[in-house]
Formats: C-alpha cells, structure tokens, sequence
C-alpha cells in the first residue's frame, strides 16, 4: 500500500508528460499540414498562427468586435451554470420518485431513455416556438439536456444500491425516510456524479448549440460570426475555447468522482 | 456508565481464559465449546457483577413462510416452533436450502410470516424491531462514513444524544478491539477488522437478540478462530440472546449452547450442543 | 437537365477542396450555380425558369443550387462546391478579404431591403429603435451591415459594441412569427419578405432607399471561382449572356417576368407568394447587371467598422467587368 502510495506521484507526472508531448505533437503537425505543405488554403483550414491571432483578438484586440472572448465565455458560463443547476436539481428530484415509485419507472423512466437519444439541436425549433427566440429558449434545452442524464443516473445508481446495505439499514433502525437519505442516497452517490458527469457534457454541448441562436454574446455566437465571416480562425479558436472549458470542468467533476470512489474503496477508474 | 465500564473490565480476563483454552482445544473444535458455554470464569473472576442478562426471550410458535411457486427454488419454511431463552447462544444448522435465510429474514421482520405468531420478550413481533439486530455474511458496513460513523448509525436512529453516540461509540470499538479506530474509512481495514466492527455498529444499540448470518464465513480460518472468541466473550459479559446461524457444524458446535438443525424447513435436532457430536448433526443432516 | 439540391453544406466539404482545386484547372463539362430564392436574385430566378442557362451554356452540363444564406452559398464557394453565384456583396468581400478565389463579374440587384417595424409598437423614427430588438437574415451579412451603418448615423449603437439596440440574427421566414410572438421590434429584410411583412399589417419605418445611399447600393452581385473563371472563359461568358437576357426582360416585360419569378419561387421555395405583394416587393428591387463599385467600397468601409473583417480585399482585382463590358457593349 505505502509502495503504490508512492508510486502514484510519479504516475501522475508521466501521465502530464504523455500529455504535453501528445499536445506538441498536435500543434506540430498542424503546423506542418497548415503552413509547410499547405494542403488546404487557409480560408479553409487555419494556421496556428492564424487561430492565435483569434485569441489575442478576442483577448485583447481593439476593434469593434474584438475583446469579447472574456464576455463571450462568461455568459455561456453563466448560462450553463444556471441552467446546469436547475438540470441537477430538477434531475435529482424526479430520479429519486422513479426510483421509488414503480409506475413512473416504467413510464416517464422509459421516455426519458428515449428522449435521451434525441440530440440537443432537435429540441431547439420546438423551444424557439414554445417560448421564443431569447435566452429561455437556450436555457430550456439546456434543461432538458442535463436533466435526462441526471434522472437517469440516480433513479438507476438508488436501484442499484445492494441490498446488503438496505438490510443493514433497516436493522439498525432506519425508517423509511432515513433508509433513503442516510443509506440509499450516499450508496448511490458514486454512480450519481458519473451520471452528473453526463449532464454535463450534455448541456455544455446543447448550450452552444443554442446559442447559435441567440443575439448576446455567447461561444456559439463566435462560432456563428466566425462562420458568416468566412473566418475559419475564429471558428477554430471558438472550438478550442468550448472543448478545453467543457474539459476542465469535467475535469472537476471526475477529480470529485475519483475521490469518492476511493473513499468508498472502489475500483478507480482511469 | 458504571455498567458499561464494568464490562470492559471483565471482558479482559475472559479474553485471556479463551484464548488459553483455545491452545489447549486445538484439536476437534467441539472441545472449545465446554469453556465457552460456561459462563462462571467471567463472573468470578471479575470483581464486579456483570450487567443482569440483558438478552431478550424469543418465541416462535407454528411460524410458516413459504414462497410462491414463481419464485420457486427458494427453500420455505415452517410451521416451525421454537424458544429462544434470556441470554441463549443457540446456533442454528442446515445446508443450504433448508430455510436458515428465510427464518432468520422472518426474525429479522423482512419477511412477514404467512402464519403463527413470533414474540420478542413476551412482545410480538411484526417488522423491523429496535431491540434486534442483524450482522449480515458480508459486513455491509457504510463505506460514506467513518468506522465511528458506522457505528454510530443505528444510535442516530434511537436518537441518542451527541454525548452518548460518541460514548457509546468508543466504548464499543474497544469491546472489538478497535479503540482508535474511530477516524477510519472502511476501505483501510482488512477482512477480520471490518466483521468486527459490523459486530460492533450492531452491539452499539444493545440488542436484546443478537441475529447473525454466518458472520464470519468470508475470514480465513485463523481471523475466524479469533474473532469467535472475541464474540463469545462478549455475549458471556453481555447476556444478549444469540442467534446464529451458519452451515459450518464445526463452528455450531464450539460457539453454541444449543443447536438447532434445519431440514427442508424443519427442525431435525433441538439439543444442547455438549449433548451433540459432529457425526450425529451429519447424520442427520444427511452430510457425509 | 438541372439538378436542384438546397445544400447548407457542413464543415466537412472542406475536406473535398483540396482535391477540387486540381480538377478546376481542365475545361469543366459542368457548371455549379448558386442562388438564393430571394427577389434580390431574380436575374437568376429568371434565367433558370426561363431556361436561359441552358440555352446559353450548350454542351455544358448546369447545375442549380439554392442558399438560404450568403454563409451556407460562401461555405460552397470556399469548398470548391460552387462556381458561379449571386450573393450579396456582404459576403462576397469577407470571402474575398479571407482569400477565397472569388471575383465579381455583374451586379444583379440593387436595393431590395426594408425596415419593417412590428404592428403596435411605438417607433415612429429611427431614434426609437434605441433599446429595440431588430432581427437581420444572419449577423455579417449585407442587411446586418446596413442595419449598423444606419443605427450608426441615427446615433444609435448596437448591444454588442456597448450601445442598447439588440441585434438578432433571425431567418427571414421566422420573422412573422417571431413578430406575432413579440420576441422582435423590428426587422431589415430582403425582398420579397419585406412586402410580405408589410401585408400582414407591419409597417415600413425604412424603405429601399432611405436605408441607405438613396437606394444606389448593391443587393446582390454575381461572382465567379477565379480559378474557374480562367480555365472556362466562355462558361463564364454564355452565364453572363443569360444573366443579361434575365435583366432585359425585366426591364422590357416587367409582368411576364413577374410571372417567371412567381413560378420559380413557387418551385423552389413551394410557396405561392401573393401577386400585389410581388409586384410591390419587384417595386422597391432594382434589378441591374451595374454594379457601384463605390457603395461596394463603403459597404467594405462598414463592414471593417463593424468588425466583421479586418482587412478589405483590392477591389481592382476583386471586381472585374470586362467580360460584361464586352458583352453589353457599354
């Protein structure tokens, strides 16, 4: 144990290698494809240069679009982290009824399964009429996005919980309410922050499929002026913004993930 | 206070007395149940008089469970009739299939009896009862809590005063042994340190019936050997009622005072265990 | 035989370029045409109900396409997709400023876009457009432009560069609705949307020409793949021939060619636009091979203001005539 212990530290700084050097390896054979061979125009495909400039614009440029990187990530954060919120609370509670309660199991649990397997941007013409073309709309897809997922997680992780453990409670005196609050509910707290985990993602990528739509500045709107601009540099930045933001809040939540799991003693995952 | 303490002390030269007695019976383990059923080392050699029996008397009379045909392999059980004494360890036998785990899910009140009546201390019993509890084959501790916290589960839900959780708590894991123990997850300790603190999250409340479903089965044969000893001691300074039940006769023999063996539901054998040799439970178990 | 695919094409025909890039270089056999079904477009609308690319380009297999924005048609345009287009100018600079081989060859439209302001509101000028929503087709584009430049010399700034009147990027066609459910205050629309806006009870705060330049800017332009240009001089030529027979007829029969457009429209589009409104839409449109190489300017002039692009292209080599010099013998 103390062996493995010390074996991690040097694990986890191979592991950063391994990724920096993968990172290079990116760059540099975009770099080689974009200004070496020149395979593809540059209208077509950007330079990393290119892409950075993007950035710098967006960061600290001066002219009349420029220096809206900032807000832009903001206000999709803003947006999902409200509405991710609601998804979680709104998930948590109606998962919690279906796994208690049968009927709506086998109904509600059942749609939401298949409505699972709708993609986000499916939802948005529906949004757009039921509640028009504002920031409801974005939030209402985001909702539902993050909301499914989340259901689904805890209603299965709360069914999932092994009987041993209900045993063990109900022996030791818990009534029905602390058998769900001080058993059924932490037991199933690891496979419910996987299940958070997929909301996540899933409202990240429905948000900024919404936000194509919307007039406030928002990643989505980057990608959508990168693309009426014919500006495949913006549109590249805006991709790399989405994908590293969406990361490191995974990131957070697998951290969180990881050390649950390795307080409950089980396997963890890579 | 005063009892709790006293028992502790008593609890130390029991120890010892077992732990001789287990160099000098190491051969056919039914020697070790001669020591273990007597209960006059403990009370004499301590200076303090342990706490009056706090176990409770079961009675079962004419108690039926038998599953419906859909859910057919599982053994039923019953009519079945049985008395529990203040304070008895009785080990309960069978292969399985013979209704060991539907009768100790019947005392533990998860399954309602389709006929008879079950009486705990003179009370029926219907459901889940406070002066009962179960420690399961896998130690089902909480891996979310702490060792404390583990134990402290069933005082939360007699709704103990903080004072007396934490008390209680440490007084019990060093009745197993574990004092200190208390800040540790459940994922640092190993195999025999874990069933003994199940054993003590179920002490913690002061049962007055002890049911245990062969607690000890997943330990290797040494952790087993002493962890039994350690309950035995226990239950000779506690006077809880015991059930125990398990499919190793061995073990039946050495820890109980009585045995009781299941066939198809049925009692074949109600003995005092000094009474019973290991061949005689094969036999009519029907085990070579 | 043409073919119609309405092709809002993904990222990935990027891929396909590269490959393109060396077949464009043979004479082609094929030619891919762009437009949208918009009023602006009409010398194409009528060209291709009228079968005029056909009759011009003899042996040459033509291909029609519709957009339903300058962004999907100057997506085509960068994929190799498309050869010859009519776009608005918008558009046509930004590709042009980021390197896509284009080039402009004719005008087609001028004018053709209104401000339509939803019924029961309260703006009666310009200046009560502060702290309004007003919808464009898609924001960069030539109406997105217009609209800037007009907030800009009325005073008004928009909420993306600090000022308070909301800028929302709304398909033409939801308009209606998105009026009806009060999620806009106004709109800058192409032709025929406008007219149609306007019989549904809107009112006209901006006509074509108090927009802008008193009307003399151009709506929508034709442009040509340089590359395809130069490797198929009379493909390019026998369009030309078509797309100027479209203007004359509708400066010389302006109802037989309000009729061609109503038809084309209905093809395309399966919607039936109302008679009055066409003709009134037609009224307000403009439709010239001229182009004013100047407003082209000013509109580079806005969209650089608006930040929509960062570096303007040479219009010299950007805009070349000499094919259509040639042809109209001007």
């Amino acid at each position: 144990m103390t062996l493995a212990a010390a074996q991690q530290p040097a694990r986890r700084n191979l592991t950063l290698l391994w990724q920096v050097l993968g990172l290079l390896v990116i760059l540099g054979l975009w770099w080689l494809v974009t200004d070496v061979l020149k395979i593809w125009p540059p209208y077509v495909f950007p330079t990393p240069k290119a892409v950075w400039q993007e950035f710098a614009y967006g960061l600290w440029g001066s002219g009349p679009q420029d220096g809206k990187l900032l807000s832009s990530v903001g206000n999709s954060l803003r947006r999902v982290g409200l509405g991710y919120l609601i998804a979680v609370a709104l998930g948590g509670g109606v998962g919690l009824l279906m796994s208690l309660w049968r009927p709506l199991r086998d109904t509600l649990g059942a749609y939401l399964q298949g409505l699972q397997s709708v993609p986000s941007i499916a939802f948005v013409p529906f949004a757009i009429l039921f509640l028009g073309l504002n920031e409801k709309a974005v939030m209402f897809v985001v909702i539902i996005e993050g909301f499914i997922p989340v259901a689904l997680a805890v209603s299965g992780a709360m069914l999932n919980v092994p009987p041993a453990w209900r045993t063990a409670g109900r022996t030791l005196g818990a009534n029905n309410f602390a058998l769900v609050t001080r058993v059924l509910l932490p037991a199933a707290l690891p496979n419910i922050v996987t299940g958070l985990r997929t909301a996540w993602s899933f409202s990240w990528r429905a948000l900024i499929g919404a936000e194509l739509l919307t007039a406030n500045p928002g990643l989505g709107q980057l990608l959508e002026i990168g693309r009426n601009t014919a500006n495949v540099a913006l549109v590249v930045a805006t991709i790399v913004i989405v994908g590293v933001v969406g990361g490191l809040f995974d990131l957070l939540i697998r951290a969180l993930e990881t050390r649950l799991r390795r307080d409950y003693g089980l396997e963890v995952q890579a | 206070m005063t009892v709790n303490r006293t028992n502790e002390r008593t609890i130390g030269p029991a120890v010892q007395e077992f732990k001789q007695t287990k160099t000098a019976g190491d051969g056919p383990s039914t020697k070790l149940h001669g020591v273990s059923r007597n209960p006059a080392p403990t009370a004499s050699a301590a200076p303090v008089v342990p706490e009056q029996p706090r176990g409770a008397s079961l009675e079962l009379s004419n108690v039926a469970y038998h599953y419906s045909a859909r859910r057919g392999q599982r053994a039923g059980l019953g009519p079945l009739s049985l008395e529990v004494g203040a304070g008895e360890f009785l080990t309960v036998v069978g292969p399985s299939g013979s209704g060991k785990s539907t009768l100790l899910s019947v005392l533990a009140g998860f399954l309602k009896p389709q006929s008879g009546t079950l009486t705990l201390a003179g009370q029926p019993l219907k459901g889940p009862h406070p002066a009962l509890t179960l420690v399961q084959q896998e130690h089902a501790l909480f891996p979310w809590l702490t060792v404390a916290g583990n134990i402290a589960f069933g005082l939360k839900s007699q709704k103990l005063g903080r004072e007396e959780q934490v008390r209680r708590t440490s007084d019990t894991l060093a009745l197993v042994g574990l004092g200190g123990y208390g800040e540790r997850r459940i994922h640092e300790l190993s195999g025999g340190q874990r069933q003994r603190i199940a054993l003590a999250r179920a002490l913690a409340t002061r049962p007055g019936l002890l049911l245990l479903d062969e607690p000890f089965s997943a330990l290797d044969a040494r952790t087993r050997t002493e962890i039994s000893q350690e309950l035995l001691s226990i239950w000779q300074a506690q006077r809880v009622t015991v059930v125990f039940v398990t499919h190793n006769l061995e073990e039946a023999l050495a820890l109980g005072e009585r045995v009781v063996a299941l066939r198809g539901g049925e009692v074949v054998l109600d003995a005092p265990t000094r009474e019973v040799g290991l061949e005689q439970l094969r036999r009519v178990l029907n085990e070579r | 035989m043409t073919h119609r695919t309405r092709t809002p094409l993904a990222a990935a025909a990027f891929v396909s370029l590269g490959l393109l890039g060396a077949a464009l270089a043979q004479p082609a056999a094929t030619v891919r045409i762009g437009f949208f079904p918009n009023l602006t477009h009409a010398p194409a609308l009528i060209a291709d109900a009228k079968g005029y690319y056909a009759a011009q380009l003899k042996g040459v297999k033509v291909e029609v396409k519709t957009f339903v924005s300058g962004t999907t048609l100057s997506e085509a345009f960068a994929a190799g997709a498309i050869d010859i287009g009519l776009i608005g100018p918008g558009p046509a600079i930004n590709a042009a400023a980021k390197g896509i081989p284009v080039q402009i060859i004719a005008g087609a439209s001028e004018a053709g876009a209104v401000l339509i302001v939803r019924k029961g509101t309260d703006i009666a000028a310009y200046k009560d457009l502060a702290g309004k929503k007003i919808g464009v087709p898609s924001l960069g584009n030539t109406q997105d432009i217009s609209l800037r430049a007009l907030l800009n010399t009325n005073g008004l700034k928009s909420q993306d560069s600090g000022g308070n009147v909301t800028i929302m990027p709304v398909a033409p066609a939801d308009v209606a609705a998105a009026f009806l459910s009060k999620q806009l205050d106004a709109a800058l629309v192409p032709e025929p949307w406008g007219a149609q806006l306007e019989a549904l009870g809107n009112k006209v705060l901006g006509d074509e020409k108090s927009i802008w330049r008193g009307g003399k800017y151009p709506s929508a332009v034709v442009i040509v793949n340089t590359k395809f240009a130069q490797a198929n001089p009379e493909i390019v030529k026998g369009f030309l021939k078509a797309h100027l027979q479209a203007v004359n007829f509708m400066v010389k029969s302006p109802v037989a060619a309000q009729a061609a457009i109503s038809s084309e429209l209905l093809k395309l589009t399966s919607q039936k636009v109302d008679a009055r409104v066409l003709q009134r839409a037609l009224k307000r449109t403009q439709i010239t091979s001229d182009i004013d190489i100047d407003a082209l300017k000013d509109y580079g002039q806005l969209s650089l203001a608006a930040g929509y692009t960062r570096t303007l292209p040479d219009f010299g080599t950007l805009v070349d005539l000499s094919v259509l010099k040639s042809l109209s013998g001007k």
